[in-house]
């Protein structure tokens, strides 16, 4: 499970010193693309408990999902329409789900491995 | 469960383009604020004057170093002209730098001995007639260069020092320039003067057409070197 | 993030439209500037240049470009090099996200910025600490360099600058960093108050050579 923790430091770092300049006028565009790969990522994790992890859609997901994302919001500003705040109701309910769905597996397994010490306990007695 | 043991390495490198994405959207939303698209209608006008006058001075600095170059790169006599042309360079060097006294129209604002004035309001003063394009400043007897050391000393912060010496009062700054430039810069609402007023302290201005300020000593230098060429 | 979200969400007014107008007249006009400041400093280079070959070899034009190359080190037209500081100034985005989180009601923005004010009094602090050359975010700092907010923006010789602010300075860098961390110095004053500074000592610093106008309009030397 640290494999994400580790992947998300380097980004992170990664991020930092590179410090790619990107003008203002993006920023909103920006802020809605980093909810989208966000959904994504912990879609990916979730799919890892459920046991139907797929790669492909993990990573078509994550450049589709947060492409699409910036796009849409920025067609909605180009119609006058606020489609950005569809894309954040979408993106952040699905984040919220997936996020219990993950917390709710990671209870379990640790339910499951206390049960398991105290079977094994109980055995060598 | 072959599925599952190829999950480390594209979750690895989905975490890492997040973590990437995350920090450029954080330095993106940090410099926002300052962008341009955030300010107002007003203060986007007053960019837009300032760089107009900067676009005509630097204009008219191009005239000059085209103009100069053109004498020099048709210097036949290479004698007298050349001298001519340092010594003028030379003083104009030095009254860039403010080593030579000039003369000038401009104001005087003179700040009385009970003012409760600090150093840092003369750095405010200063700061806003610079901005207002004047072109040479003094501090009582002290011209104002790049290398005025203007402080204060003693513990309640009061005593201001210009280079080390305490600023005697009446303190008068001069300054040369367009004079109602120069004023109107002061008298800005929500300026140096509105500033100013809050602590009880109203400086005197008065506008003139013949003022004078010293030249500064030229200073001590150490440090500094011109770059080596590479 | 939603509530910035909520703040771009209105349809584009009136009033930013003008404003889009304006952006892009002074992004051009900053172009401008940009390529202005370019030539100036090509011919001042190849001025500099002919001057040299031409007073070669003469003891009295040779005496005068002597003279003249200490002033342009001085007047900042030439790029310098030497002992020094650099003094790192950024807003304090930590503080304010913290601030908005506990009391977003009595959070003022402002106070998370680097203001005008704390640029031009550090500068001031490192000229009394016997600073000989500065820069801000490489523009030269020149006597007649002012610095001033417009709206929050910052601008240093009319030049438009955003944070992270690197101050550099020519000088004893022992000297220079013991006035900086007094307690009353401004430098100080922010570090206080969260925001993310910090000063590094170098044995060699370059700081650019000043590449705006030189002009004077009203004032003349005075004869002797």
């Amino acid at each position: 499970m640290w494999v994400p923790f580790l992947g998300l430091l380097i980004g992170l770092l990664i991020g930092t010193v590179l410090n790619i300049p990107i003008p203002g006028v993006l920023a909103k565009y920006l802020s809605i693309a980093v909810l989208a790969a966000l959904d994504s990522a912990f879609g990916g994790i979730k799919s890892i408990f459920e046991e139907k992890f797929n790669a492909t859609i993990l990573l078509t997901g994550f450049f589709a999902n947060t492409l699409m994302a910036a796009l849409l919001a920025y067609l909605g500003d180009q119609l006058g329409v606020d489609l950005y705040l569809a894309a954040v109701i979408a993106f952040g309910v699905r984040l919220f789900q997936n996020l219990a769905i993950i917390r709710r597996e990671l209870l379990d397994k640790m339910v499951e491995k206390r049960q398991l010490k105290r079977r094994k306990g109980d055995n060598n007695e | 469960m072959n599925k599952l043991e190829n999950w480390k390495l594209p979750v690895f490198i989905t975490f890492i383009l997040l973590g990437v994405l995350i920090t450029v959207q954080f330095r993106t939303q940090q410099t926002y604020l300052r962008d341009l698209s955030q300010q107002s209608t007003d203060d986007l006008l007053q960019l837009m004057s300032r760089n107009n006058e900067e676009k005509t001075k630097l204009e008219q600095e191009l005239i000059v170093l085209n103009e100069k170059l053109r004498t020099v790169s048709s210097d036949v006599s290479t004698g007298e002209n050349l001298t001519k042309e340092l010594q003028q360079d030379i003083l104009e060097q030095k009254t860039a730098i403010g080593l030579i006294p000039v003369k000038g129209p401009g104001i005087t604002i003179t700040i009385d001995a009970n003012s409760p004035i600090m150093y840092l309001d003369i750095i405010d003063i200063i700061n806003e007639l610079w901005n207002a394009q004047a072109e040479a400043i003094a501090i009582n007897e002290h011209r104002v260069t790049s290398w005025t050391k203007i402080h204060w000393s003693g513990e309640n912060n009061m005593a201001i020092t210009v280079n080390g010496k305490k600023i005697t009062f009446p303190c008068v700054i001069t300054a040369i320039g367009d004079p109602n430039k120069l004023e109107e810069g002061l008298r800005l609402m929500g300026g140096v003067l509105d500033d100013l007023a809050i602590y009880n302290i109203y400086p005197v201005i008065e506008k003139e057409e013949n003022l004078e300020v010293p030249g500064a000593e030229i200073p001590n230098i150490r440090y500094m070197k011109p770059k080596v060429k590479s | 993030m939603l509530a910035l979200h909520a703040i771009h969400g209105e349809a584009d007014s009136p009033t930013q439209q003008k404003n889009k107008r304006l952006i892009t007249m002074i992004q051009q006009q900053e172009e401008e500037l940009e390529q202005l400041k370019k030539n100036i400093n090509e011919k001042r280079e190849s001025l500099n240049k002919y001057q040299k070959n031409l007073s070669e070899g003469k003891l009295e034009t040779e005496k005068l470009q002597y003279e003249l190359d200490k002033l342009l080190v001085l007047s900042g037209l030439y790029p310098v090099q030497g002992e020094g500081i650099t003094v790192h100034l950024d807003d304090n985005t930590k503080g304010k996200e913290l601030a908005l989180q506990k009391n977003p009601e009595q959070t003022r923005i402002e106070d998370f910025l680097i203001h005008d004010k704390h640029l031009l009094y550090i500068v001031y602090e490192l000229r009394a600490a016997g600073a000989e050359a500065i820069s801000i975010n490489n523009q030269r700092v020149i006597s007649s360099t002012d610095i001033r907010c417009v709206g929050t923006t910052i601008q240093v010789n009319a030049e438009r600058l955003a944070p992270p602010f690197i101050i550099k300075a020519i000088g004893d860098p022992d000297n220079l960093t013991r006035v900086l961390e007094t307690e009353r110095s401004q430098y100080n004053i922010l570090k206080m108050a969260g925001f993310p500074v910090s000063i590094e000592k170098h044995s060699n610093l370059v700081i650019e050579s000043y590449k705006g106008s030189y002009q004077f309009t009203q004032a003349q030397p005075k004869e002797e």
